[in-house]
C-alpha cells in the first residue's frame, strides 16, 4: 500500500510553540512545571550574582556578611593575587604586561596568515622572550624577579603556552619516529610513548621537580619551573603523538606514494602530505587534548607553584575574606571557561577551514 | 622539452633484466626481461595478479626488486637513493586510484612537485601547470579541490600533475579501471594525444581499444612472467599463446 504524504504548510512561530511543547495535556503539564523551575532558578541566580551582589570594596567584608548576594568586592579586593600570585605588588604591571604578551603571541599563531616557517619562528621566539624578559627582569632596569614568585595567571598561561610549544613538535617526532622502518627505532619510541602513557602526571612533576635534581648536575638541572615544564611537555607529547599517529593512519597510502612517484623527499613529503592530511583528521582529538592540558596545569600545585587555582586559594584564605570561596572560584571558572571556550571555538574554526575542497 | 636531470640520455628508456621480485615467500615476477625504447609505447597487460603492477612499481622503486638489473633512462636503480630521486623526477606515474592530493587545488596539486623538487619559480610552474590543464581540457578547474571533481577529471588532473614535471617517460597503472563506463573515454583520449606526440609510454590496462589505436607493443604477462609480446596486430588476431587467446576471449568480452 501506498501512502502518498503531502507537506504541511509551514506552520507559524506560534503554531511550533504550541506542538512542541503543549502537543498534549500532560506534555502542557510538564513544560509550564520546567519553565516554572527555570524562571525560579534564573531569577535566584540573577539575584544572587547581580541585584544582591556586593561589587564595591568600600564596605569591606562587612558589607558582604549583611546581604544574602555574592561578594564580588573580594574580586575586586583580591584580584591581583588571583592573575599574578606572589609577584611583588609594584612590579606587577611587568607580569599583566606578560600575560598580553602570551595572548597576543598565541592569537597571532592561530592566525593562517602566520603559519609560515619563519613568521611563526618570529612570533613564538619574540613572545617568549618578550615574557620571560618581563617576568624575571635583571636587564634594561627591571628589577629581578626569581621563577618561585612568579604566579597566579600570569604562570599558568607560561606553563600551558610553553608545554605546547615543546610538546607539540616533540608529539611529531615520536609519531614520526613510531612509524620508522627500523623496528628498534618504532620499538623504542613505542616504548616510551606507552611508558609516559602509562604514568600520571603528577608523578612525572614530582620526578621533574624534586627526583630529577638529585639525578642530574647542577649546570644540567636549570630550575625548578623549566624542569616541571618539561615534564609535563613530556606527558603532552606521548598522548599528543597516538593522536597525530591516528591521523597519520588516515591518510591513505596512495598519497606517500605519489609523492614519491613525484620525486619529493622524505621532508618535503611529510611536511607537504602526510602532516597537512593528517593533522587534519587529528584536529578535533588535538584540541581536546590542548583543553585537557590547560586544565592540567592545575597540577603543578603539588610541586610548590602558585597557579591561578592556587592562588584563588591564597586569595580567600587568609582572614577577612574567607566565607567568600565562592565567588573566587566562580571568578577562576570564568577565566578557565574564556580560555577554553575560545580554543574550542578556534578548533571548530579550523575545522571549517580545512574541510573545504572535501565532499 | 629541456629538462635538467642527471640522467643520462642515449639508450633505451628502460631496460629490464632477469627482474625477480618476492613479497615475503611469494614470487611476484620470475626472471622478466624487458626492454623499451625511446618513444616507444607498452601496453601491458595480463590476469589478476600477474605482476603488472609490481613491474610498473619496480621501475620508479615504489617497489623494491630482489634480483635482476633495472636500468632507467641509462641509470640503474640499485640503492643509491641519488639515483631513486633522479630516476623519479623523469619518470611520470599515474595511478589507478588518482592519488591527488586532497588539500590542494587542482592548481597546487600540478605546481608544488616543479616548485619543491625543480625548484622552478611559482609563475614559471604555474604557467606550465595552466599549459597542462589546457592539455588535458579542464583549464577551468585549476582553482577546485581534488574532491570537487568527478573521476575522469580527477584522472586528468594527475595525467596533467605528472605532466608538470616534464617527465621523460610516463607509467600508467590502470588509468581507467576506477572510472565509470562514459569517463574512459575522455581519459584514454587524453593518453592516445600523448602516445601521438611521441612520450615514451608503459600501460597497465585492459582497454584493448587503446592498445590498437596507440601501443606499438603489447606484452602479455601471467604468473610473474612475461608470456607473449607482439606489435598490437599480430597479438590481436594471431596469439600463438593458449593463456593469452583465453585472457583476450574475457576482456574482449566473447
Ligand atoms: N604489497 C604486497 N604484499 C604482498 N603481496 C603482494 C603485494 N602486492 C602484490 N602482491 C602479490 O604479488 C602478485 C602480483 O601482484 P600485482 O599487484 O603486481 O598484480 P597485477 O597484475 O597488478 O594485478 P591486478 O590486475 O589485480 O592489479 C600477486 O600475487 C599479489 O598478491
Ligand atoms: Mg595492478
Amino acid at each position: 500500500m501506498e501512502m502518498v504524504v503531502l507537506a504541511p504548510p509551514a506552520p507559524g512561530k506560534l503554531e511550533d510553540l504550541r506542538r512542541r511543547f503543549f502537543a498534549t495535556p500532560l506534555q502542557a503539564l510538564l513544560s509550564l512545571i520546567s519553565f516554572a523551575i527555570m524562571v525560579f532558578l534564573v531569577w535566584k541566580l540573577l539575584n544572587w550574582a547581580v541585584f544582591s551582589a556586593v561589587f564595591t570594596t568600600a564596605g569591606g567584608p562587612e558589607a558582604c556578611q549583611a546581604t544574602a548576594g555574592a561578594c564580588w568586592s573580594v574580586i575586586a579586593a583580591r584580584w591581583r593575587i588571583i592573575l599574578f600570585g606572589l609577584y611583588p605588588f609594584e612590579e606587577q604591571w611587568r607580569s599583566a604586561l606578560a600575560c598580553v604578551a602570551v595572548v597576543v603571541m598565541t592569537v597571532l599563531s592561530c592566525i593562517p596568515a602566520f603559519w609560515t616557517g619563519r613568521r611563526i619562528a618570529i612570533v613564538w621566539g619574540a613572545g617568549t622572550a618578550l615574557y620571560y624578559v618581563l617576568m624575571k627582569g635583571g636587564v634594561l632596569g627591571l628589577a629581578y624577579v626569581g621563577e618561585e614568585a612568579w604566579g597566579g595567571l600570569a604562570l599558568t598561561l607560561f606553563i600551558f603556552v610553553t608545554t605546547c610549544l615543546i610538546g607539540f613538535p616533540l608529539a611529531i617526532c615520536l609519531a614520526l619516529l613510531r612509524r620508522s622502518e627500523l623496528p628498534w627505532i618504532s620499538r623504542t619510541t613505542g616504548l616510551i610513548i606507552d611508558g609516559v602513557r602509562s604514568l600520571p602526571l603528577i608523578s612525572i612533576l614530582f620526578t621533574f621537580a624534586i627526583v630529577l635534581p638529585f639525578a642530574l648536575p647542577q649546570w644540567l638541572a636549570g630550575d625548578k619551573l623549566y624542569r616541571v615544564i618539561l615534564g609535563s611537555a613530556l606527558f603532552f607529547s606521548a598522548y599528543q603523538a597516538e593522536i597525530v599517529r591516528g591521523g597519520m593512519q588516515g591518510v591513505p597510502n596512495g598519497q606517500e606514494e605519489a609523492a614519491m612517484a613525484l620525486g619529493m623527499s622524505y621532508w618535503q613529503r611529510i611536511s607537504r602530505i602526510l602532516l597537512p592530511q593528517a593533522m587534519r583528521n587529528a584536529l578535533p582529538a588535538t584540541i581536546n587534548q590542548f583543553v585537557i592540558s590547560f586544565k592540567e596545569t592545575s597540577l603543578v600545585v603539588i610541586v610548590g607553584f602558585f597557579e591561578i587555582l592556587a592562588s584563588g586559594n591564597a586569595a580567600y584564605g587568609t582572614g577577612e575574606w574567607r566565607f567568600a570561596y565562592v565567588e573566587v572560584y566562580a571568578f577562576i571558572a570564568f577565566i578557565y571557561f574564556v580560555f577554553v571556550f575560545s580554543l574550542s571555538r578556534y578548533g571548530a574554526f579550523l575545522e571549517r577551514r580545512m574541510s573545504v575542497g572535501e565532499r | 622539452m629541456i629538462s635538467d636531470n642527471s640522467v643520462k640520455s642515449g639508450g633505451p628508456a628502460v631496460r629490464i633484466e632477469n627482474l625477480d621480485k618476492y613479497y615475503g615467500t611469494s614470487h611476484a615476477l620470475r626472471k622478466v626481461n624487458l626492454s623499451v625504447e625511446r618513444g616507444e609505447r607498452i601496453v601491458v597487460c595480463g590476469p589478476s595478479g600477474s605482476g603488472k603492477s609490481t613491474m610498473i612499481r619496480c621501475i620508479n622503486r615504489l617497489e623494491q626488486h630482489n634480483g635482476g638489473r633495472i636500468t632507467v633512462l641509462g641509470t640503474e636503480l640499485n640503492d643509491d637513493v641519488g639515483n631513486i630521486d633522479g630516476i623519479r623526477r623523469e619518470v611520470g606515474v599515474v595511478f589507478q586510484h588518482f592519488n591527488l592530493f586532497p588539500h590542494m587545488t587542482v592548481l597546487e596539486n600540478c605546481t608544488i612537485a616543479p616548485m619543491i623538487v625543480r625548484k622552478r619559480p611559482r609563475a614559471e610552474a604555474e604557467a606550465t601547470a595552466r599549459r597542462y590543464l589546457e592539455k588535458v581540457r579542464i583549464p577551468e578547474q585549476a582553482m577546485k579541490f581534488p574532491g570537487q571533481l568527478s573521476g575522469g577529471q580527477q584522472q586528468r588532473v594527475a595525467i596533467a600533475r605528472a605532466l608538470c614535471m616534464q617527465p621523460q617517460l610516463m607509467l600508467f597503472d590502470e588509468p581507467t579501471s576506477a572510472l565509470d563506463p562514459e569517463m574512459i573515454a575522455e581519459v584514454l583520449d587524453v593518453m592516445v594525444t600523448l602516445a601521438s606526440e611521441g612520450m615514451t609510454m608503459i600501460c597497465v590496462t585492459h582497454e584493448m581499444g587503446f592498445a590498437r589505436r596507440a601501443a606499438d607493443r603489447v606484452i602479455f604477462m601471467d604468473g610473474g612472467e612475461i608470456v607473449e609480446e607482439a606489435p598490437p596486430e599480430e597479438f590481436f588476431a594471431a596469439s600463438r599463446n593458449e593463456r593469452t587467446r583465453q585472457f583476450l576471449s574475457q576482456v574482449l568480452g566473447h
